[in-house]
Parts: C-alpha cells; structure tokens; sequence
C-alpha cells in the first residue's frame, strides 16, 4: 500500500513540525483503513491497517522526542497493533498454503492408486486407502480448521483492541500527543465557516 | 534482534534536513552491520534481523524523503526494498514453519502426519529461497550497498 503524501513538509523548517503534519496523516490513514476494515469487513483494509500502524509506529519510534511523553506509549500500542494483525495476516497466507498442499497431495495420491490397480474394471477403495499420503488428510483439513478459528479470534482481538485505543478518540489522543489538537480544532471551525 | 539503536542529540527546534542526516546515517549503519552477519551465518534469526533493519531504514527514508536529492532516494529507497524483498520469501517459510511446529507440539498424534507433511513441503521449498538469500548477499557485496546508502547520506539537502 502507498503512504498517503504529506503535503507542506519543508527541509529547512523545524523537526517538531515536520513530525507532527507526518504524524497527523499516518494517523488519519490508520483510522480510515481500521474503521473500513471493522465495518465493512474488508479483508484488504485489514491488511493495508497493519502497514498503516507499521508507518505510524515507526515515525513515532523517530520522533517521539518531539512530542508529549504519550506518542512513546502511542508508538508502543501500534507495535501491539502490528503484531496482532501480523498474526492475523499470517493465518491468511497459511489457509491456502495448507490448501494448496492439500491439493499436491491428492494429485500425487491419484496417480499413485491409478497405477496401483491398472486395466480394466472399477478402482477398489483399498488403492485409494494405501496411497502415499493417504493417513495425512484428516490432520490437514483439522489444521485448515484451526488456522481459520485461530484467525477470527485474531480478528475479535483486533475489534476489542481498536475499541480499546478508543476508535474516534484516538485521533485526538494522537494530536494532544503532538500539540496539534488546537490547530485542529482551529481548522475544524475555519471549514465550518467557509461552509 | 536487538532494538534500533537510540539516537543521541536530536532536538525538536533542529532542522528536518539535519535530522534526517543523522538519522538515515545511523539507520543506514544498522543495515549494513546486519548485512554482515546475513553473509558469515545466513540463518533465521540473521534473516529476520536483516529484514528488521531494512524495514527501519525505509522508514526512515520516507519519512525524510522531502529532505533527499530524489535520484539518490530513489536509488537507496530502491536497494533496501530489493535487499528485503530477496529475504522475503525465506522469512515467510521460517514464520510459517515455526507456526506449524508449534501447533504439530500440541495437536493429536494422528493429525500430525499432515502437518508434518506440510512442514517438509515447507523445508522442500526453502532450498529456492535460500538460493535467493544467497543473491541476496551477493547483490549487496563488497561496498555495493554501502556505496549506495552513503550517496543518500551525502544528499541530503541543505
């Protein structure tokens, strides 16, 4: 997923004000992308709020000496948050991973009772029983199970954690943390006044 | 690994650009010390750190990016993603292995066969991706990577 652009950053301004306009969109990106993933349950915005909560973390771990003590807790809650939809993306990846797996196995276990039993007549189930691979099955369709319950857990601990962080109020917690919560609201009241 | 390395003496009122000097610098440092222990032991945990560093060093590139001559950014951004991306595949077979062995500890000893089966398709598939760790370490040889990185330091504007 491509980062969002920050408009207005000047090399020769401040670092605190850099960090903070970087911090504000990294932020507003995360939020977006976790609300769309909650209530639409869209698998990609789940996946694109890891990357969004790796980029926000990450900026916060730089430039945390710039703000209020509170974007080092911040930095720490998005490392949680990254972790747990790592897992959860994990659990993604190795569904059809074991499906596919599964699918190799059943080709190689064709072929193999085929030549077991050559010419004519109907294929005894016995050829089918002694195909190479034919005791791993139910411990594959029992794993593919797992990894999927294991990931809506992930997924209900993904929900809770977001709640926790206080869904709208973590935008403002954000910019409380880098002192941009007066010049936000600040822009609140200007565009409500041009409307 | 160990975590990224504190930057001392950084102050709000700095500029950006003098910021990103010494931030890229030491981030970039990190990558390439990582760099060389991938080359004298190419496992796992060298794989992961790696991964680590270079995932730091983007970062931090994107952060600053405004700060850079674009060509020397787009051509360190550009090495990094391509030092990661080479790892990728064997750290995906190392997360997914070490999830399976941890389950295949606890599961019924009937359901472990399949999983078991799995775990060698896994092992099968690690020879391709450690040939390409190997060009990993190839591509990024000799101050290749280094030469790079240290052009990106020396354009940051100012």
């Amino acid at each position: 997923m491509k980062a969002r652009g920050v408009e207005g950053l000047d090399p020769s301004g401040p670092m605190r004000e850099n960090a903070a306009r970087i911090v504000g969109v990294r932020a507003a990106e995360l939020f977006e992308l976790a609300e769309r993933a909650i209530a639409e349950s869209d698998q990609t915005a789940l996946h694109d709020s890891r990357i969004a909560a790796k980029r926000l973390r990450y900026v916060l771990e730089v430039t945390a000496f710039c703000f209020d003590p509170d974007a080092v807790e911040i930095a720490r809650k998005m490392r949680e948050l990254q972790d747990l939809l790592g897992e959860l993306h994990d659990c993604d990846v190795l569904v059809p991973r074991v499906e596919a797996h599964i699918a190799q196995l059943r080709t190689a276990d064709a072929l193999a009772a085929a030549a077991a039993q050559p010419g004519p007549g109907e294929l005894e189930w016995d050829a089918i029983d002694k195909a190479p691979n034919s005791g791993a099955y139910a411990g594959l369709a029992r794993l593919e199970l797992y990894v999927a319950a294991r990931r809506a857990r992930l997924y209900g601990d993904f929900v809770a954690f977001w709640e926790s962080l206080g869904r709208d109020a973590f935008l403002e917690r954000v910019e409380r943390a880098t002192g941009t919560a007066s010049h936000s609201r600040r822009r609140d009241l200007g565009n409500r006044s041009i409307a | 690994m160990a975590g990224a390395r504190k930057i001392e003496g950084l102050r709000p009122d700095e500029t950006f650009a003098d910021a990103a000097r010494s931030i890229v610098a030491i981030r970039a440092r990190e990558v390439l010390e990582q760099r060389e222990k991938l080359a004298r032991n190419a496992d796992a945990e060298a794989v992961h750190d790696v991964r680590v560093a270079c995932r730091r060093l983007r970062a931090v590139l994107e952060i600053f990016e405004p700060c850079f001559e674009s060509k020397a950014h787009r051509q360190a951004l550009r090495a990094v993603k391509q030092l990661a991306t080479q790892l990728g595949a064997r750290r995906d077979l190392d997360v997914h292995r070490e999830l399976l062995a941890r389950l295949a500890a606890v599961m019924p000893a009937a359901d472990r066969i399949g999983v078991d089966s799995l775990i060698a398709a896994l092992d099968a598939d690690a020879v391709t991706a450690d040939a390409e760790v190997e060009a990993a370490i190839e591509s990024t040889s000799g101050d290749r990577l280094a030469s790079v990185l240290a052009h990106a330091e020396g354009a940051v504007k100012s």
